[in-house]
C-alpha cells in the first residue's frame, strides 16, 4: 500500500490519478508465503486501450492462467527450470517462478473486450476503454 | 582476481572452462540490464541459458574475442508510440552479459537459439577435452 496516498492533499488531478492507479495495484489477494509481487507490472494507456504488460520468460501458454472477474485481472502460472539431461549445471540464477497476482481494472475498461498475448517471454493484456470513457468533443450550439 | 572463479571453483573444485564476468568496464552510466543465466555442462558441451524477455533472433549479437563471450541482446523502446505509461514496475532496456570462456571451447562452432525471449547459447567443447570413453578389450 502506498502510505503516502494517505497524506497527500487530493487537490492536484495527476495526484489523484496517480493515487487511483496505485490503489489498483495494491494486491487483491496475496498469494501464499510470498511477500514479493511477481510479476511485475507496467501499465500503459493509449487512447482507446489500457495495456497492462508482464516480463514472463520461458512461461509457456499452457502454464499461464489470465482471468478477469468482477474489475479484477488475475495473472497466475508457473515456468520450471531444468537441467539438460546427462547434464550438470554450473550456475543457476534463473529460478522456478510459481506465480499468482491479482490487480484491479481502472473503471473505465471494457472488461469484455480484453485481449491476452505471449510473444517473446513479455505478456501483454489490451483492455479497450470503454467507449463513453474516450474523451469526445461535445459540439455547442448557439442558443 | 575475479571473484566469480572463486565462486566457480567453490562449486566444482577445479578451474571452470567458462564463467560469466561481473564486473563490467566502468562505463560512465551502465544502461544494461543484466540477465539472468544458467550454465550447464555435460561431456560434449557448455550450455548457457539466458532469461531476456523481449528479444529477437535478429536483435542479438554474440560475440567472442580473447576468450571472453559477448551477449549483447536489443529491445526497442516499446512504450514509446504506445501512449502514456500510467505505472511502472520495472524499466526495460537492452541486455548485456559478458563470460570468460577457456580454452577447451571451440568457438568455431558455438551456436545459440532464441525462443519465447530466452537465449540459449551451445558451447562445444574442442574435442581433445571431450570425455572419451576407453574400450577395453580382453588380451
Amino acid at each position: 500500500m502506498n502510505t503516502r496516498a494517505l497524506f497527500t492533499p487530493a487537490s492536484n488531478a495527476m495526484t489523484l490519478v496517480r493515487n487511483e492507479v496505485e490503489r489498483m495495484f495494491d494486491n487483491v489477494f496475496s498469494s501464499g508465503n510470498s511477500t514479493r509481487h511477481f510479476p511485475s507490472l507496467n501499465m500503459i494507456e493509449s487512447d482507446n486501450t489500457v495495456y497492462v504488460e508482464a516480463e514472463l520468460p520461458g512461461v509457456r501458454m499452457k502454464d499461464l492462467e489470465v482471468t478477469v472477474q468482477d474489475g479484477v485481472v488475475t495473472i497466475s502460472g508457473r515456468r520450471d527450470v531444468t537441467t539438460p539431461e546427462e547434464a550438470s549445471t554450473l550456475r543457476r540464477e534463473r529460478g522456478v517462478l510459481d506465480f499468482e497476482r491479482s490487480i484491479s481494472l481502472p473503471a473505465n475498461v471494457e472488461v469484455d473486450g480484453t485481449n491476452a498475448v505471449l510473444r517473446n517471454g513479455i505478456l501483454t493484456l489490451e483492455l479497450p476503454k470503454s467507449v463513453n470513457a474516450m474523451a469526445r468533443r461535445v459540439p455547442v450550439t448557439q442558443g | 582476481m575475479n571473484t566469480n572463479m572463486t565462486t566457480y571453483s567453490d562449486c566444482c573444485g577445479m578451474d571452470q572452462a567458462i564463467s560469466p564476468l561481473n564486473q563490467d568496464h566502468a562505463t560512465k552510466r551502465p544502461q544494461y540490464y543484466r540477465a539472468p543465466v544458467d550454465v550447464h555442462e555435460n561431456d560434449e558441451l557448455f550450455t548457457i541459458v539466458a532469461d531476456m524477455p523481449g528479444t529477437t533472433a535478429d536483435g542479438i549479437e554474440i560475440s567472442v574475442e580473447d576468450n571472453t563471450l559477448e551477449v549483447r541482446g536489443k529491445v526497442e523502446n516499446r512504450y514509446q508510440d504506445l501512449g502514456r505509461i500510467l505505472h511502472q514496475e520495472y524499466g526495460i532496456g537492452d541486455f548485456h552479459r559478458r563470460f570468460r570462456i577457456g580454452d577447451g571451447i571451440d568457438v568455431s562452432q558455438i551456436t545459440a537459439t532464441c525462443k519465447d525471449g530466452i537465449l540459449t547459447v551451445r558451447l562445444p567443447k574442442t574435442a581433445s577435452v571431450q570425455a572419451r570413453t576407453i574400450e577395453v578389450r580382453a588380451e
